[in-house]
């Protein structure tokens, strides 16, 4: 398989964070952004969470920390009221575009991880008995949790108590519905153990992984990922150096 | 009756995830609305006191991981302050500090104790759990400044982020301003949530809250009647 193994894929993460964490210029942040991460979130596949992930939490958090630091302050932290304008949009500018590289190497890297790799990506990275049930269940649990959601709240519509099911009216309606749908789910979890344990199907952890083991070699994309993430992070050192 | 110990275990695992949803879900929904409160840890301190200590920094931890990738890349820097509430919690529910005024006979009926008359009445029967959750706003707040500061700038979007850049406006240093908005808004928020997440598991019926293995901590907390434990 030419995909980067798990442990490749972890070890890009965390050094492509690494770097961010790193960099202090906003251009050499800005660079990696659009030099690296948008080519590889079209060509993953991962562009549209990445630009839902700007827009939704990016741009207020870098309003806010330009708003702040670029006009209220007027300087960077540790300076003094309005001495240093630029400083302050450019520590804005950094932060910002900081985030923006630690959300997309989490999108590139974990979000890209394919459904029938993740118990073996999770056991790679260490995750074994208990933890790996949790971790495994939590994915499966998902999306009968949202089938759980919409029965309450055609049973509510039922009552008259939903006018619409526009998204403002069904944030307005966590509240009400938050006790049912916890128990609810509290159940669904008592249930599915107490299943579990009459089948003895984690009585030995090996039978969670029933996946053929995977045989992952270092190919042109894993070749060309540690190449640029190798790139990144030399320029986000020299730019913290210089 | 007791269930044995191999059917508890799964049973932990199986209710991570349950509370994984309530910390993403009410969390994304406080940080869309720009609220100044954060509430993405009800499931966390609900699963402590329901599940042990284990499976409530498991959930704490693993919502703002999973939230990371999936709703908002903020969130794993704050897995720290996750486990410390799990700890916290357990630490206050182990004491028998989130004992409530109700008298334990009326323990499971499910009823609000806000129902017991004026909100004076209330605040006194819910004075312990509403400390616990005060002090549990001061911890949070405390190892929470210093990841802000670093990683964000002061500013993490959420609502507290406009705290923070009065206090700054105000002529306060970034990691004061970062703290004094934290133990503002901490307590309130974190009250709450204790009050939230004790509400939830008040809402379930017996036998699930005692599904888990923690009969004692939530007996002693009048969460839990033990004398249906031998029923």
């Amino acid at each position: 398989m030419s995909e980067p193994s798990p442990l490749l894929r972890l070890a890009l993460f965390l050094l492509a964070a690494t770097g961010a964490i790193l960099a202090s210029s906003p251009l050499v942040l800005g660079a990696g952004w659009i030099g690296i991460a948008v080519p590889l979130a079209i060509l993953t596949g991962t562009a549209i969470a990445h630009a839902r992930f700007l827009v939704i939490v990016v741009t207020p958090i870098a309003v806010m920390l330009f708003v702040v630091w670029g006009w209220l302050i007027g300087a960077p932290p540790g300076a003094g009221h309005d001495s240093d304008r630029i400083a302050g949009i450019l520590f804005a500018a950094t932060t910002s575009l900081r985030l923006v590289v630690l959300g997309a190497a989490a999108q590139l890297f974990l979000l890209t991880i394919p459904r029938s790799q993740l118990t073996s990506t999770l056991r790679a990275w260490g995750l074994r008995g208990d933890l790996l049930l949790a971790g495994l269940a939590t994915f499966v649990f998902f999306p009968e949790l949202r089938v759980r959601a919409d029965q309450i709240l055609t049973a509510r519509m039922a009552r008259g108590l939903v006018p619409d099911l526009r998204l403002t009216t069904r944030i307005r309606q966590i509240a009400p519905s938050l006790g049912l749908l916890f128990t609810l789910a509290v159940r669904a979890a008592v249930n599915r153990a107490d299943h579990w344990a009459e089948q003895h199907l984690f009585d030995d952890e090996d039978t969670v992984v029933s996946e053929h083991p995977i045989e992952y070699k270092v190919g042109a994309v894993s070749a060309i990922l540690i190449g640029l993430v190798a790139i990144w992070l030399v320029a986000c050192i020299v730019s913290r150096v210089c | 009756m007791q269930p044995d110990k191999k059917k508890i275990r799964l049973r932990v695992v199986a209710v991570v995830p349950a509370g994984i949803a309530v910390n993403l879900a009410l969390g994304t929904l406080v940080h869309t609305l720009k609220l100044p409160v954060y509430l993405d840890a009800v499931g966390t301190i609900a699963v402590t006191l329901l599940a042990g200590l284990r499976a409530g920094m498991i959930v704490g931890v693993a919502s703002f991981l999973i939230g990371g990738v999936t709703v908002n890349p903020v969130l794993p820097w704050f897995s720290g302050t996750q486990a410390v509430i799990a700890i916290y919690t357990y630490f206050v529910a182990k004491q028998g500090w989130l004992r409530t005024g109700r008298p334990s006979s009326a323990g499971d009926s499910g009823e609000s104790s806000s129902a017991s008359g004026s909100s004076r009445e209330w605040l006194l029967l819910n004075l312990r759990p509403i400390v616990c959750g005060v002090g549990l706003g001061v911890v949070a707040g405390i190892v929470s400044a210093p990841v802000i500061v670093a990683l964000f700038g002061g500013i993490t979007g959420s609502g507290a982020s406009l705290v923070v850049a009065f206090l700054l406006e105000s002529g306060q240093t970034l990691f004061r301003s970062v703290l004094l908005s934290g133990l503002a808004s901490e307590p309130l928020d974190k009250t709450i949530q204790l009050l939230l997440a004790i509400g939830l598991i008040r809402a379930l019926p017996s036998q699930l809250r005692v599904a888990f293995g923690q009969a004692d901590m939530l007996a002693r907390n009048a969460l839990y009647d033990k004398a249906t434990l031998h029923e």
